[in-house]
């Protein structure tokens, strides 16, 4: 049996061709046996305990023991051998991808005079070249956090990541989000599309600066969530919290709203119910063990304008079973069902749209993980998982069989009119194989093997005829028909190896690389996209005192971005033509118009783009170098350097195009330098995807007016001190000092350069004209906080046994530019683009306003019974001083209207949520 | 997970499955006891990974036991029972 599953196992490792952001999900314990003069002691018998059975091990001529491929989690270990009096450490905790390192020392003594040591690891890694900024899991489970979607938020209290950008990164679609190792990122654009619920989370693992080559598809930083799993001993969780709009306070200023009325109606949470019920532990002692949790979320919303209602619910299952065949053995499979749907959601304009003009949102899926560890003796072991997501995100009108009208004064009647599907699925496999290796020095070698297989479907149009009617003094006038139906197959397969070889007793070398062979297409063509990234990673780390307590690290490491639809889409087809008709024989009533009565007048059919076949894909470099110092047995001290630059950013470019210059005075009274398009119809069809950097415009004598030098870099010193919980509290400190500059902003999507076109800047166009990707570009970006302060503070109050647990950040406000929109006649570039939006000052040139912001959780916790039953009542207060930060500006020149309002330039659009209090009970065993 | 910090210092006292200690290693395990960082406590777990359940069927008869069971099943049925009423879909043309 144990030869067959061997061969299985290798057999599966060799064959399978697999996948992953490889993301380890276990831990390792390690350390020597030695006695009380120091010398090594052979041959002892080393017990572990964890919630799911014991290990046995013997120490090794060295002394030294090994436990691998352990779930996160706390576990004991006890030593036994003859002469010596046995002992016992308790209470160590394993993290994720983590050695905890317990060396013992024993006395001479009786069997029966057993030493029982509480104690952690030591609070610096020596050994690991990657920044450990991350949250300790006490500051993690204790904060007021749990709003929203958990993966991103949890990201954001990490020191560094702000608005889902990490250390300079894209806005939310630079991060890896995983559960249990799954990518659930949205396929199309990277963006976060799976949510769960936050109850369920074990452990949270962040991997950013200095990844080890396991870790890959991103440029800003993974957080892998593992979840929970059952145990020998039963565990529960009933937890519930309640909010209403009577609980929350009120922090428009009136100032604000005289510069934009629209704040008037901010959007308000008029009631919160979130109950979770959990239940875990064994089926059969020590072998085979269930993990079973349900939750309902709902949210209803005082939306904004007319609309009357809009709820938001979720209803979700999770279920684990955990298979234990033998001790060398662990098999687990994992299912997670969502029914997320939201009524009452603005189909147009959430200031101006009735209950008519909404769409019902429907999201399901299902999340999958089977994974098998086999561990072949105390060094080699291996990890085979098969993974992935289903799902789909559709918008429905609320009233499917009536047509949207729009009128010359912008008034929608009828329903929302369009519909779009959104169709997602995934398949990973990842396998690895881990080994543990005493060769010149000690080695812990990791190679990995991964595949994917994602497909995503996007379908626009409108119901109930594929039309919509602009009606022009009460009657339909014209119809326009436009719909689109893209698909996309994307495909990695990935392999890295890695090594951690500890040189002596100081030094660590990390070494690594990374492979990924990524390309997609559509079904009828295989390959539209293939690009071959070859991703080193190199670091160090120095004991610098030799006492497990100074370390010295530094790493180079490049990260590729993983696949995406969004990267080859506009060279895929599925986009209808626009047409226009003549609708004038339409009665004037919202009632469908027959196709006999609309007469068509115009039709425009768009040309793919071409994919540059040297196309490279998009990565970011980088460099860091920390200190870390233990200042005590639970203080740590961290000052890390970072610089990251970003290559290979992905746009459209008209090679064909021809400019000429031209002076246009702004909406600032500026006179500056813009260009018109000059051979637009000989041009415009020459389209291709590549990597503009190094792109020339040129004027229509063929000289060269600009060169793209597409940049995006970030520049950082951290400070963090962080002390784990003891004498009743815990807590984090950190500043960042940091720069995100360069002319590819790194707001959504901006990693294959498409920068936003709200904020100016031209979207998936910005690089087709010179007036977006040369006028006034370079600058600060959109999420660059020059200065970042972050607390995060938990005290238990004695006597009362209250726990107060506090997140403070002060941050820098978001650097923006204004923009003014020029008419598609002056610079003869479509209107229907974001390509007219040019910036008047150099990019990021002012500020948004500074965030200081306090959350606030207070927990009272009652102990009960003997099966260690604990029941608590929490609340939970967001931005605790009612603050009215500006989070948002209306950035064109010279004003905007939103809703029914004209917003002038620099007034505010969005201000923070006022005060939140939010009552949570729990009982947990 | 539900973790807080300690709700008195009982709960980062050692297991009590240990054999009775000599006088010296008693001193020596408890000053080792103080010294040591203390563990995050209100782990739901994570008290004793050693601690196990007898049985199934005595966990189930147990005050605790009948409770989360209750609790577990009428929550489930309850997210069950609500995934029709929260997902009334309009009907497209197309899906």
């Amino acid at each position: 049996m144990k030869n067959s599953m061997k061969a299985l196992a290798l057999l599966l490792l060799v064959v399978i061709a697999v996948p992953a952001a490889a993301q380890s999900l276990t831990g390792v314990i390690t350390g020597t046996v030695k006695d009380e003069q120091g010398g090594a002691l052979p041959g002892v018998n080393v017990t572990l305990t964890g919630k799911t059975g014991t290990k046995t091990a013997t120490t090794d001529t060295g002394g030294s023991y090994r436990f691998v491929a352990l779930d996160p989690g706390t576990y004991s270990v006890q030593t036994q051998m003859t002469g010596f009096a046995p002992k016992r450490q308790d209470n160590i905790v394993v993290n994720v991808g983590r050695d905890a390192v317990v060396d013992i020392a024993l006395k001479i003594g009786g069997l029966t005079d057993t030493l029982t040591v509480v104690g952690e690891a030591p609070v610096v890694d020596t050994t690991s070249s990657a920044t450990n900024n991350q949250l300790s899991q006490d500051l993690l489970f204790n904060m007021p956090i749990r709003q929203g979607n958990t993966a991103t938020n949890l990201l954001n209290f990490a020191p560094g990541i702000n608005n889902s950008s990490a250390y300079g990164g894209d806005a939310s679609s630079g991060n890896g989000l995983l559960i249990d190792g799954v990518d659930t990122r949205d396929p199309s654009g990277g963006t976060a599309w799976t949510f769960y619920n936050y109850n369920i989370v074990e452990e949270v693992q962040f991997t950013g600066i200095g990844a080890t080559a396991e870790y890959g598809a991103f440029t800003g930083a993974i957080v892998n969530t593992i979840t929970k799993s059952g145990g020998n001993r039963f565990a529960g969780l009933f937890d519930a919290i309640y909010t209403r709009s009577s609980l929350g306070g009120s922090n428009v200023k009136s100032s604000q709203i005289a510069l934009n009325a629209n704040l008037a109606q901010a959007n308000k949470t008029k009631k919160l119910v979130d109950f979770t019920a959990q239940l875990s532990g064994p089926i059969i002692k020590d072998k085979l063990f269930f993990f079973a949790s349900a939750q309902r979320y709902q949210r209803d919303l005082e939306p904004i304008g007319p609309r009357t209602i809009n709820n938001e619910a979720s209803d979700r299952f999770n279920g684990k079973l955990t298979w234990q065949p033998s001790s060398n053995d662990n098999v687990s499979a994992h299912l997670q069902f969502d029914n997320y749907n939201i009524t009452g959601r603005a189909g147009w304009d959430s200031l101006t749209d009735t209950d008519a003009i909404t769409n019902r949102e429907d999201a399901p899926e299902f999340v999958w993980l089977a994974s098998w560890r086999h561990l072949f003796g105390s060094k080699t072991f291996t990890e085979i998982k098969y993974n992935g997501w289903w799902g789909f995100y559709d918008l429905n009108p609320e009233h499917p069989n009536v047509p949207y009208h729009i009128d010359e004064n912008g008034l929608r009647t009828g329903s929302q009119g369009y519909f779009y599907y959104a169709d997602r699925g995934r398949h990973q496999v990842n396998a690895s194989l881990s080994h543990y290796a005493d060769a010149f020095g000690h080695h812990e070698l990791k190679f990995g093997v991964e595949l994917e297989r994602s497909k995503t479907r996007d379908r626009d149009g409108y119901l109930p005829n594929g039309v919509y009617y602009y009606d022009y003094g009460g009657a339909p006038y014209l119809a326009y028909g436009y719909s689109y139906d893209f698909q996309g197959r994307n495909k990695r397969e990935s392999a890295y190896i890695q090594d951690s070889w500890k040189v002596g007793d100081r030094l660590t070398l990390n070494p690594g690389l990374r492979y990924d062979h990524v390309h997609g297409g559509y079904p009828g063509q295989a390959e539209v996209y293939s690009a071959n990234n070859l991703a080193p990673r190199f670091g160090f780390a120095f004991d610098l005192t030799g006492d497990h307590k100074t370390v010295l690290k530094g790493s180079y490491s490049q990260y590729y971005e993983g696949i995406f639809n969004d990267i080859y889409k506009r060279a895929t087809p599925g986009k209808g033509d626009f047409i226009t008709y003549d609708a004038s024989a339409c009665p004037s009533v919202t009632a469908i118009c027959g196709v006999n009565r609309l007469v068509e007048t115009d039709r425009s059919s768009s040309t793919l783009y071409r994919m540059d076949p040297n196309l490279k894909h998009p990565r970011v470099d980088e460099t860091s170098l920390g200190f870390e110092r233990a200042i005590s047995n639970d203080v740590r001290l961290s000052v890390t350097g970072v610089f990251r630059d970003n290559k290979n950013m992905i746009g459209s470019v008209l090679p064909s195009a021809r400019w000429t210059p031209f002076t246009q005075n702004n909406g600032l009274g500026q006179a500056m330098t813009l260009y018109r398009w000059t051979n637009r119809a000989a041009s415009e069809d020459d389209k291709i995807v590549t990597n503009p950097d190094g792109f020339q415009f040129k004027d229509p004598s063929g000289n060269v007016i600009g060169t793209l030098d597409m940049m995006k870099r970030y520049k950082a010193l951290m400070f963090v001190v962080s002390k784990r919980f003891s004498h009743r509290w815990t807590g984090q400190l950190s500043y960042v000092l940091s720069k995100s500059y360069g002319n590819v902003d790194n707001n959504s999507e901006a990693s294959f350069g498409a920068n936003s076109s709200t904020n100016g800047g031209g979207g998936p166009y910005a690089y087709e004209t010179p007036n977006v990707s040369l006028v006034n570009a370079n600058g600060e970006l959109t999420n660059s906080r020059r200065h970042e302060v972050k607390v995060l503070l938990g005290f238990q109050v004695p006597v009362v046994d209250v726990g107060v647990n506090a997140y403070f950040r002060a941050l820098s406000g978001r650097p923006y530019t204004p923009y003014q929109q020029f008419a598609s006649s002056a610079i003869s570039f479509p209107a229907s683009s974001g390509g007219r939006r040019v910036l008047l000052e150099p990019r990021g040139n002012r500020r948004r306003d500074r965030e200081n912001i306090l959350d606030l959780r207070l927990e009272k916790i009652f102990k009960f019974g003997p099966a260690k039953n604990r029941i608590s009542v929490y609340a939970d207060i967001t931005n605790v001083f009612n603050q009215s930060v500006v989070t948002d500006l209306q950035y064109r020149v010279p004003s905007r209207v939103i809703g029914l309002e004209t917003v002038n330039f620099g007034s505010p659009t969005a201000i923070i949520e006022p005060r939140q209090t939010t009552f949570g009970v729990r009982w947990a065993f | 997970m539900l973790v807080a910090p300690p709700a008195s210092a009982a709960d980062v006292a050692s297991p009590s499955k240990t054999p009775s200690q000599s006088g010296l290693a008693a001193r020596t395990s408890a000053r080792l006891a103080t010294l040591a960082p203390s563990r995050r406590a209100f782990a739901q777990a994570a008290a004793d990974p050693s601690a196990s359940s007898p049985d199934t069927r005595s966990f189930f008869r147990t005050p605790t036991g009948v409770a989360a069971i209750v609790l577990m099943v009428a929550g489930a049925a309850f997210v069950a029972y609500r995934i029709p009423k929260d997902n009334q879909k309009v009907h497209s043309p197309i899906r």
